[in-house]
């Protein structure tokens, strides 16, 4: 029997049992798409971690968890730790160790993470305007890539801050800002970030807000206390919940700014000798900052993540071979259940050695299907692992 | 055919990378020599006319707000800040002075506050209504510090040297010309301080009346004590401006001069002159002068008083 002709007939009994080649060919190709899936993502986060926190040299927050505060500064996930104040960034910002950039990473919009820094965020991170522009005043912002396509953003739209608490009846008012510009996607949690000065999330805040004039007529009627000079506005007093260009001047800061909460500091150190300086200067256990090299907190992570990995690994491959059993079992059955249909070939004057190659065809044909299915399902996986790694993150 | 065209392959190549290096750095010479100079933004003419004088001709001087415009109250537009973010450096004055700042998003990296160094030595106005929101909240007013600084010619200084270190820190290749350049600017302004001291010496003693709250630093500087209203020299003096005045007058003696920011109409002068003041012109400068720059108009204003104390006590002599 020529090649061929085995090809065709096997071809044509898997063909007749759609169902069960089917059933056959996705059984397999996810007992192989699993653990490779797994190592690949595993591997791909891992240098997609890396890359973000190389990235941020080095990062300054309140003493505790050093992964909680890279994944804050870097994926701005919840924050877990107490912030840091605003005046130890000008302290550090005073020392001349090199750049520093504010985060702060409390607030949302929805599921998007609304990150008050300062422009030089974007030049470390090499973000660019896609559309639009950067922004430019108190309740500006710039948002990521994949946020605007989500949601069919564009410069010009506005968006609106979450509430922390939705039964906090006096807490601050959401803040509803203005896109100046869509950045271009770089595939990074960026992309799905809302940026606004840092000034811009002191008003989420609270810290600062601004309202109508005291002195208009509609609260003339406000008291005053018993010296004359504090006058304590009543209800009528209209607090503005988006920046205008007119009303841009009536927002002010209330109280000392060095008390301002940030998240933490990235400090991209001007050479090694700064970068020395700056890692001993918070070794000091008394010290309520912290340090840390992120790359470092990425490397313990990704040790979890592979110790978590080798786990999985072993459920998988025994997992694995149970169902390969199974599906050696049901090709088992299936040749004897075929048996007449076998002995038929025989009698036409197929050898046994056709007959083995007949159904060895059919396993081969299978497992190169499950095989081709398994390795474009581990490409994609490959190719999602940054996003997924966000979402996941995030 | 192959044994032909490999060796004519590889000509071209050769001579493909020889031309495309040779323009690589055509190319490299011509970025270095067009390469645009870099951008030193300021909030006032001051700082202006500082960096200028400390930068020569290695930058540009990005200082945009319209003459007739006061930069303390100047609000840029959205392209203007765009052109601000993309400065260099960003000077500012620091004691709130130009309130957009805190409204605008600048680059804190390239920002630097020329009076931080004397931050702890700033006036607190002591205007504005204090309030408070919610029952039990802080109380606080809307108004800050004085910030017509460099009025203090001492003051002026440090600001001119915080300059100076800033361009230094920005620009270290151009560390001894700026060096050399702050001595000759520092020596210059050194000399008009002393100026004013010795012209000021005879108001010590006398209140003045200043047509608008700018001149807190000047008057703490040189021990002179000062009225202050909220007059523009263009505007119509009516009966209750007048009222105003000579209600200062009654309560406060001796006075005699009345010092303006900007060259007052003919009409305020006859009216001021009516009352039994002496009008003087001292011109915080801090917005570009149509004429001039900030040590001649600074030379102009110690001109000015010299000018009116004489007048005024050659009056007080009888001389007319």
């Amino acid at each position: 029997m020529r090649i061929t002709a085995i090809a065709y007939l096997s071809w044509k009994a898997l063909r007749h049992r759609p169902f069960r080649s089917l059933l056959l060919i996705g059984t397999i190709a996810l007992t192989l798409y699993f653990p490779r899936a797994l190592q690949e993502f595993i591997s791909r986060s891992e240098e997609v971690l890396s890359a973000r926190a190389r990235s941020t040299p080095l990062l300054i927050g309140p003493r505790g968890s050093s992964i909680d505060l890279t994944l804050n500064a870097l994926y701005f996930t919840p924050q877990e730790l107490p912030p840091l104040d605003y005046s130890s960034y000008e302290t550090l910002a005073q020392r001349d160790l090199g750049n520093t950039i504010p985060i702060h990473s409390r607030f949302r919009s929805g599921n998007s993470p609304i990150v008050g820094t300062s422009l030089e965020y974007f030049k470390l991170r090499a973000l660019s305007i896609h559309t639009g522009r950067s922004m430019t005043r108190l309740g500006d912002c710039v948002i990521g890539a994949r946020l605007a396509e989500s949601k069919g953003l564009k410069p010009g739209d506005t968006i609106t801050s979450s509430p922390e608490n939705i039964f906090d009846l006096a807490g601050v008012y959401p803040l509803r800002m203005r896109i100046t510009g869509i950045l271009a996607p770089n595939r990074t949690p960026d992309d799905h970030a809302i940026f606004v000065d840092l000034k811009t999330t002191w008003i989420i805040e609270g810290l600062a807000h601004g309202h109508q004039k005291l002195s208009q007529a509609e609260i003339m009627g406000s008291s005053r206390n018993s010296a004359g000079r504090i006058l304590r506005a009543n209800a009528s007093v209209v607090e503005f919940n988006e920046v205008t260009e007119t009303n841009l001047g009536d927002f002010h800061f209330h109280g000392d700014d060095g008390n301002y909460p940030l998240s933490s500091v990235i400090l991209a150190p001007s050479d090694k000798k700064h970068r020395a300086l700056a890692l001993a200067s918070y070794q000091d256990p008394a010290n309520p900052q912290q340090i840390v090299i992120p790359a470092t907190a990425v490397e313990h992570l990704a040790n979890t993540l592979f110790a978590t990995q080798r786990l999985a690994l072993v459920a998988f491959s025994l997992l694995g071979i149970a169902a390969l059993a199974l599906a050696l079992m049901v090709f088992l059955l299936s040749f004897r259940l075929r048996e007449r249909e076998m002995r038929t070939y025989g009698k036409i004057g197929a050898t046994r050695l056709a007959i083995l190659c007949l159904q060895g065809a059919e396993v081969t044909i299978i497992a190169v299907a499950a095989t081709i299915l398994a390795q474009i399902g581990v490409t994609l996986t490959r190719v999602a692992a940054p996003d997924l790694l966000t979402r996941l993150i995030s | 055919m192959k044994s032909t065209s490999s060796p004519a392959l590889l000509i071209l190549v050769t001579v493909t990378l020889v031309s495309s290096c040779h323009n690589s750095n055509k190319k490299e010479n011509l970025s270095l020599s067009e390469r645009p100079k870099p951008i030193i933004a300021t909030v006032n003419y001051p700082l202006a006319y500082f960096a200028k004088r400390l930068s020569g001709e290695f930058a540009d001087i990005l200082f945009e707000t319209p003459p007739n415009v006061d930069p303390a109250y100047w609000s840029p537009t959205d392209d203007q800040v765009g052109a601000i973010q993309a400065a260099d450096l960003i000077l500012l004055n620091g004691a709130n002075y130009a309130k957009w700042t805190s409204s605008r998003t600048i680059p804190y990296e390239a920002t630097v506050v020329t009076s931080s160094s004397f931050g702890d030595t700033l006036i607190e106005l002591e205007e504005g209504t204090s309030h408070t929101h919610k029952s039990g909240s802080t109380s606080h007013t809307h108004e800050g510090f004085a910030s017509t600084t460099w009025l203090d010619l001492e003051l002026a200084c440090k600001q001119a040297s915080s300059t100076a270190d800033a361009l230094c820190e920005q620009f270290p290749e151009h560390v001894e010309s700026i060096s050399g350049k702050l001595k000759i600017l520092l020596e210059e302004m050194r000399d008009l301080d002393r100026k004013m001291k010795s012209v000021t010496a005879p108001l010590r003693g006398t209140t003045l009346v200043v047509s608008h709250p700018v001149y807190q630093y000047w008057t703490r500087a040189y021990g002179l004590s000062a009225h202050a209203l909220h007059w523009e020299p263009m505007q119509k003096l009516g009966t209750l401006e007048m009222g105003e005045l000579a209600a200062i007058q009654g309560e406060k003696s001796p006075v005699k001069y009345f010092i303006w920011e900007g060259p007052p109409t003919e009409e305020n002068i006859n009216k001021i002159k009516m009352a039994g003041f002496i009008n003087i012109v001292v011109n915080p400068c801090g917005a570009r002068p149509a004429k001039g720059d900030f040590l001649s108009i600074m030379q102009e204003n110690i001109a000015s008083l010299s000018e009116a104390i004489t007048q005024g006590t050659s009056s007080n002599t009888g001389t007319p």
